[in-house]
């Protein structure tokens, strides 16, 4: 596979990611730095279930979204009550907790070794064909699950989430189960990035508990706020913008030549960290948010 | 008072940081009509609202409404059953536009199920065409209808409260509690808004009513309740209240002039 396909898989596969978490940051007001567990309890299920266990590619994704939507529901029942800052915290404690329980239960997940043998979908169809035809269906399932979010978001249900992002008593005061709504965003986000982590999986064909490091959560957190939180489209582009300030110094090498490979993947992420403060100066709400 | 009652709250006790808030406090709200909550400023009033509503629990004290134990329920649970209050400081969901405000708080909203929302968008749109039908009545009779489209955080503060009001309105409670809902309001709207909760009482809404304008609330009571640190120092008709040589002497230091 080429590096460029696997750009834009990753690509396609942030969006996905940054449209779950928009859910939960950009509709609901819910800080959720723990996001990446989700990602990894979905690429760890799909892995196992298909690897050990022969489970039908389908099935395995299905049980990827209902295992990742699950594990974040006693989280949320416990934590959703918490102000905006504790809950993060918790959030990114219980992705600690998931990282931990991944690598140490070595007879599941074969711990620090990781999980290889990963089939691409269509693997049958030989290399050139599969890797088309992965890349599609990763697109595709992008594409549905950011309509589902706009679903939500021009629904009655996404009124009345920006309605508990704004005020959560006044909600509460008109009859409105905030917290059971809060745990039901929780559950809808889990789920997708549930459903990203066991794409991830099988794109890459080899997972280990190193590639689920709290990197995942920011990064999607930057692929947002670079696109623009709240917006329908802005967290996609958000992942393509940062895949090219991500990868593209790799692609950069053979066009940069006073600066070593070391110092271009250093660069990298001072460009990130550039572009983030230059938007938060001028354009505060992202690069398609909409201006308040 | 041996009438009937909507609500009854009993022996409420609340204690913040060591001092007593509320002392074993009674208050009944009875039906069909307006019960008026007044009194100085740090008295308790919008801590007693915050109780009877669900938003704090009290350390003691019991919470009926028709009979029922409502004391650990949840607020969303008692805005179900029919007690909606309002916010002394305006709680707009600023985000969003006026219309969109009151649109949030219809009850029972197809779209608001997850996953129904997702396909029955026939049922939605009905609801939806309902319910904007209604918040356009709503919205006309506080004068709001020409700012049914602006965002609600760039209201005027006057205008936060009626959209406050407007809110509550659209869930047509059993037991409208209002928490100073006069301040801040134009002078032209405040007989119009006395006006109507007028009408509300006599379509059979109970209202329980914190109110600092008192010429204002006391022409409309029909019970009145004075709190003053924490405590019911009298409580009677309107009439009853204002001759009430106590409550002229605790409250306003001097008389109460209706």
């Amino acid at each position: 596979m080429s590096y460029l396909e696997t750009v834009v898989a990753f690509a396609l596969i942030y969006a996905m990611l940054a449209v779950g978490l928009n859910l939960q940051m950009g509709l609901t007001g819910i800080i959720n730095f723990g996001y990446v567990a989700f990602v990894a309890i979905g690429a760890y299920t799909s892995a196992i279930l298909t690897t050990e266990h022969h489970w039908p590619l389908a099935l395995a994704w299905l049980a990827a979204v209902i295992l990742a939507a699950l594990a974040s529901y006693p989280l949320g029942l416990i934590s959703i009550r918490l102000g905006g800052d504790y809950l993060a915290i918790v959030t990114l404690g219980f992705s600690q907790l998931v990282a931990l329980f991944i690598l140490n239960q070595r007879s599941l997940t074969h711990g620090a070794i990781g999980i290889s043998g990963i089939a691409r979908p269509f693997s049958g169809l030989g290399l050139t064909l599969s890797t088309a035809l992965s890349l599609l269906l990763i697109a595709v399932l992008t594409i549905l699950v950011t309509a589902l979010v706009w679903r939500i978001g021009i629904s009655p249900l996404g009124r009345l989430l920006r309605a508990i992002q704004a005020n959560e008593a006044a909600a509460q005061a008109l009859g409105k189960d905030t917290v059971g709504y809060k745990v039901l965003v929780l559950v809808i986000g889990s789920g997708i990035a549930g459903l990203a982590g066991a794409l991830y999986a099988h794109w890459i064909q080899y997972i280990s508990p190193g590639q689920f490091s709290p990197d995942v959560t920011f990064n999607t957190f930057i692929a947002l706020i670079l696109g623009g939180v709240g917006s329908l489209i802005g967290p996609i582009v958000g992942a393509f913008v940062l895949m090219i300030f991500l990868q593209g110094s790799v692609i950069g090498q053979d066009y940069v030549h006073f600066l070593s490979a070391d110092q271009l993947s250093a660069l990298r992420f001072m460009l990130v960290g550039a572009a983030l403060v230059l938007l938060i100066l001028f354009r505060p709400s992202g690069i398609l948010g909409k201006r308040t | 008072m041996s009438a009937p009652t909507l609500l009854r709250a009993s022996n409420v006790e609340k204690i913040y940081s060591g001092s007593h808030v509320l002392h074993a406090v009674n208050v009944d709200a009875a039906p069909g009509k307006i019960t008026a909550l007044i009194g100085p400023n740090g008295a308790g009033k919008t801590t007693l609202f915050d109780v009877i509503a669900g938003f704090i629990r009290a350390e003691s004290g019991t919470v009926t409404f028709r009979g029922q134990d409502i004391t650990r329920k949840l607020a969303f649970r008692r805005a179900r059953l029919g007690i909606v209050k309002t916010f002394q400081i305006p709680h707009e969901f600023g985000t969003l536009s006026v219309e969109q405000n009151l649109l949030v708080a219809a009850a029972d909203q197809a779209g608001e199920r997850f996953p129904q929302v997702l396909w029955a968008l026939g049922a939605i749109a009905r609801q939806e065409a309902r319910h904007s039908a209604r918040a356009r009545e709503v919205l006309a009779f506080l004068d709001l209808d020409g700012k049914a489209g602006l965002r609600a955080d760039q209201l005027s503060a006057g205008d936060k409260k009626l959209l406050e009001l407007a809110r509550a309105l659209m869930l047509a409670p059993t037991l409208l509690m209002l928490d100073e809902p006069l301040a801040g309001i134009p002078a032209s709207l405040v007989a119009r808004i006395l006006e109507h909760l007028l009408k509300l009482r006599a379509g059979g809404m109970t209202l329980l009513v914190v109110e600092h304008n008192l010429e204002a609330i006391l022409r409309i009571a029909d019970w009145v309740y004075v709190l003053v640190d924490g405590e019911v120092l009298a409580s009677g008709t309107p009439a009853q209240v204002q001759r009430d040589e106590r409550v002229q002497n605790a409250y306003l230091g001097g008389s109460v002039q209706a």
